[in-house]
């Protein structure tokens, strides 16, 4: 079976060398607004992201749930190796259409409020908008040193498939990051 | 194959677009492996162009046809499914199921309108009712309201309806069940709203029991809203149903429709991936059968390519029961009687070389033998013509260039070599087996060779050769040295009978003299006639010492003499002369000649004689005596200006009793040169005249020096 690998060896590191030159296609491309501010104890973060107009309304349109899935992580900046996690949140934002009333039932996964909305836009709103959503502790962070925040937004039509495979394909629709201290 | 494959590759490279769904990238990621992997059986299969593995082309070749076969129909089936599936999405998602479903859902959502529509009409009708506002601001009792509301309710139609003042407390509530249905139930922002903004609003809510179309009427008083009506309808369930059966309906076609080009992806994905699988197991067990095919191929290709390069030890599998193992079969028997007969070549071969290189070493041996003898060796066979004859034959007989091998010995005999062919002539005619005989052979210098011929005739009893042998060696030295042996021996015996009287018939000639010289008449007579019997006495008695001097020469003793001091003896000795000059070299002080001085100094005042004795008078001729010294050797050189040496004189001038003088011995120049050869050295006549003169050249050093 070894000397089969080792054979087989530049053969497999060519074919791996042209697939991983190939999968930086798949990356999202940064788009959006991200801003952090702070109050005394915490540090929030406002964000939106900027798609195509249809991205949303045209499933919307149609009664198809739509899901966007908000990765958000907080690192310590660090020069020459990876940046130190502080903290990782996922938020899952959805709008379910309502195709007889026309309205669309917007539910937050992570508080699990929810609200029913007659206005599309209202729903595009609540989906494309993350605003003063409060990321860290404040006392988490030391002062005069540069932190990092990176968001990537997954934009799912559909239902969801909550298998962990999805996620290896699934393409980020958009991503942002913003770099900040403690005054 | 592998560019078209890598064509279809890039073709179908999952874009960002669609998703890249995982499928796509196992299909492009085989197809990658497949193309890369065609690529490399080609590179291989050009590299091995010129000299290609045994059965390597049939394989691939047979593997190559058999994908191909696969291949190309699966290609076909693929580009027709995707057809079918292009057609069929087209059917599937057609403008008319498309406006049909449009319909539908706007026939359920027209019948939420209506009801909402109605709802909100009919609550208009009591934003100012006088009852209500009554009611909410607490200017009639429970009991009035409620009857009122009850009104309201059977007069609309509706299930329950509910009466809130303006801080949200529940004034009255009517419902068409049970009074246990009647539940007390807080205000939603929906209603809150409404009340904010002073407007009728409805909403659709779900229940356990179905779906209730809620209606919000504000209450206005004179000023400002001072309360809120809110009622129910039941919708019906059977026309619900159907609506949310349109909607999921709905829903669904749209899912769909909106993922159209992803499910046609799909679907073309899990084809080609099912192709590919296919084409993959084909290949697969296509290799294994062709190479199950060709392995015997390729075994009997290489056991044929060892045996053409020598290697007999070769043997292929047989196990088939069919053609090739057949043709493996008989291939061994090959293999093993080809073996067979190489090894008895092998064996026959060995045995010549063998045997050549025992005849190839006897007659290296013989004719080193024959180089090195001394002792001419001439080889003739039965028929009379020189088969062999050595360099010691040449160089004894000086043979002319005709005496070569296979030459006829008889017609090679002629001249002074015709006693060679008369003793082959004698040896071939007489009865024995051997002859030996001695006779003379003139050399073509003038020279007389004595020789011994000693023949045999060779029987053919061992060999097949027969012929004769004959051995010439040259005893002329050997003949010389027993002829001076007999003359010593003869001169020694008559010195001794001679010398004797000598003494006394001088010494009595002298008392003849002494006493009757003056008693004879005429005394110049008598004086002449004493003396001649004197001096021919004294002549005798010369004569006899060099005879005796020459018969029993005494062994030189030799020792180290400065090569100076015989130059100084000399120069003492002939000073005198004077036409003689004697060179004394500075350089030679410390140079040292090993000899016996007594002999060398007898050599060089003979030499001395003789040039004396050529220059005469003359006042214009002069003897030069000088020596010179190298590494190995002394020479002493003497030179005269006298009238030379005659031509015929010179090769005779070294043998005894050989004189030019009319009073010379004819030992002088014998007896030098055999002192000369004694002491290893030599005597030779450098040049006959103009000046004459002679080189005595002795080694520095003797192999063995007697006592000093």
């Amino acid at each position: 079976m070894c000397r089969i690998l080792y054979k087989w060896r530049n053969f497999f590191l060519l074919l791996a060398g042209l697939l991983i030159a190939a999968q930086p296609s798949v990356y999202a491309n940064e788009s959006g607004n991200l801003q952090i501010h702070m109050d005394q104890k915490v540090i929030y973060c406002a964000a939106r992201i900027t798609v195509a107009d249809n991205t949303f309304s045209l499933a919307m349109k149609d009664g198809i749930l739509v899901t966007t899935e908000w990765h958000i992580q907080v690192g310590k900046v660090r020069d020459y190796w990876l940046n130190e996690e502080i903290a990782d949140i996922t938020v899952i934002r959805r709008a379910k259409p309502d195709l007889l009333t026309r309205s669309w039932l917007l539910t937050d996964t992570s508080s699990g409020i929810s609200r029913r909305v007659y206005n599309i836009k209202d729903a595009i709103h609540f989906l494309s908008n993350l605003e003063n959503f409060p990321v860290l502790d404040r006392s988490l962070l030391l002062i005069n040193t540069l932190y990092r925040v990176s968001i990537s937004i997954k934009v799912h039509a559909g239902e969801v498939n909550t298998a962990w495979w999805t996620n290896l394909w699934k393409p980020a629709a958009s991503s942002m990051q913003q770099d900040f201290s403690l005054p | 194959m592998a560019l078209m494959l890598l064509t279809v590759t890039v073709l179908l490279w999952p874009s960002q677009d669609d998703g890249g769904s995982p499928l796509a990238w196992v299909n492009v990621t085989i197809m990658l492996a497949l193309s890369l992997l065609l690529i490399q059986y080609g590179i291989r299969l050009l590299r091995e162009h010129s000299e290609p593995r045994p059965g390597s082309r049939l394989r691939a070749k047979l593997v190559i046809a058999m994908i191909a076969m696969l291949l190309v129909p699966a290609m076909v089936i693929q580009m027709a499914a995707s057809q079918m599936v292009e057609r069929g999405m087209g059917v599937w998602f057609d403008v008319r199921v498309d406006t049909l479903l449009d319909r539908a859902l706007n026939l359920a959502q027209g019948f939420y309108e209506r009801v909402e529509k109605n709802m909100k009409r009919n609550l208009l009708d009591y934003i100012s009712d006088a009852a209500l506002l009554a009611a909410v601001s607490g200017n009639m009792d429970y009991r009035s309201t409620n009857a009122y509301l009850n009104e309201i309710r059977q007069t609309e139609g509706w299930q329950k309806i509910e009466l809130f003042d303006i801080n949200e407390r529940q004034i009255g509530a009517v419902h068409a069940g049970e009074l246990s249905a009647l539940q007390m139930t807080s205000l939603n922002e929906t209603a809150r709203l409404s009340m904010h903004l002073g407007r009728v609003v409805t909403e659709l809510i779900t229940r356990d029991n179905g779906e209730v179309a809620v209606g919000y009427a504000p209450l206005i008083g004179p000023i400002s809203v001072i309360g809120l009506l809110r009622v129910e309808i039941q919708l019906p369930t059977g026309v619900i149903q159907n609506a949310r059966a349109v909607e999921a309906d709905y829903r669904s076609y749209r899912q769909l429709e909106h993922n159209r080009q992803e499910i046609s992806a799909t679907f073309t994905h899990v084809m080609l991936f099912m192709t590919l699988v296919v084409v993959l197991l084909a290949g697969l067990v296509a290799l294994l059968f062709a190479r199950r095919l060709t392995s015997p191929i390729g075994d009997l290709a290489n056991a044929l390519r060892r045996v053409t390069e020598g290697d007999l030890d070769v043997a292929i599998s047989e196990s088939p029961h069919d053609e090739l193992g057949s043709l493996g079969r008989s291939f061994n028997k090959m293999a093993t009687r080809l073996k067979q007969n190489v090894e008895a070549i092998k064996q026959a071969q060995q045995d010549l070389t063998k045997a050549l290189d025992n005849s190839r070493q006897r007659q290296y041996v013989l004719e080193s033998l024959l180089a090195n003898l001394h002792t001419g060796v001439v080889l003739v066979d039965a028929n009379g013509r020189v088969r062999l004859l050595n360099q010691a034959v040449r160089d004894i007989l000086h043979l002319p260039n005709n005496w070569i091998p296979s030459a006829d010995i008889l017609q090679i005999s002629h001249g002074n070599l015709r006693d060679i062919g008369d003793f082959y002539d004698e040896l071939r005619h007489q009865q024995e087996e051997l002859l030996q005989r001695e006779f003379d052979v003139a050399l073509p210098e003038g020279q007389t060779l004595h020789v011994l011929a000693r023949g045999a005739r060779l029987s053919a009893s061992g060999t097949k050769f027969s012929g004769y042998l004959l051995v010439i060696d040259d005893i002329s030295d050997l003949a010389e040295a027993e002829r001076t042996k007999a003359w010593a021996e003869v001169a020694q015996r008559l010195a001794h009978e001679i010398k004797n009287p000598l003494t006394p018939i001088k010494l009595s000639t002298e008392r003849l003299q002494r006493r009757f010289r003056t008693q004879v008449d005429n005394t110049q007579v008598f004086d002449v006639c004493t003396k001649a019997i004197i001096d021919q006495v004294e002549r005798l008695q010369r004569l006899i010492a060099d005879f005796s001097t020459l018969a029993r020469m005494p062994q030189p003793k030799i020792r180290e003499v400065p090569v100076n001091t015989l130059l100084q003896d000399m120069n003492e000795l002939f000073h005198s002369y004077q036409p003689v000059r004697v060179k004394i070299e500075a350089d030679y002080n410390n140079s040292i000649c090993q000899c016996d001085p007594d002999q060398i100094r007898q050599v060089l005042i003979n030499l001395m004689d003789n040039a004396i004795a050529a220059t005469g008078d003359s006042e214009h001729c002069a003897v030069r005596l000088y020596a010179q010294v190298t590494d190995d050797f002394v020479a002493w050189h003497v030179e005269d200006d006298g009238d030379g040496i005659i031509e015929d004189a010179a090769p005779k001038l070294f043998k005894a009793y050989y004189s030019t003088k009319v009073n010379g011995s004819g030992l002088g120049l014998a007896i030098a040169k055999r002192i000369a050869e004694d002491h290893g050295g030599e005597l030779k006549l450098v040049s006959r005249t103009g000046p004459t003169h002679f080189c005595l050249k002795l080694p520095k050093h003797m192999p063995h020096k007697e006592g000093s």
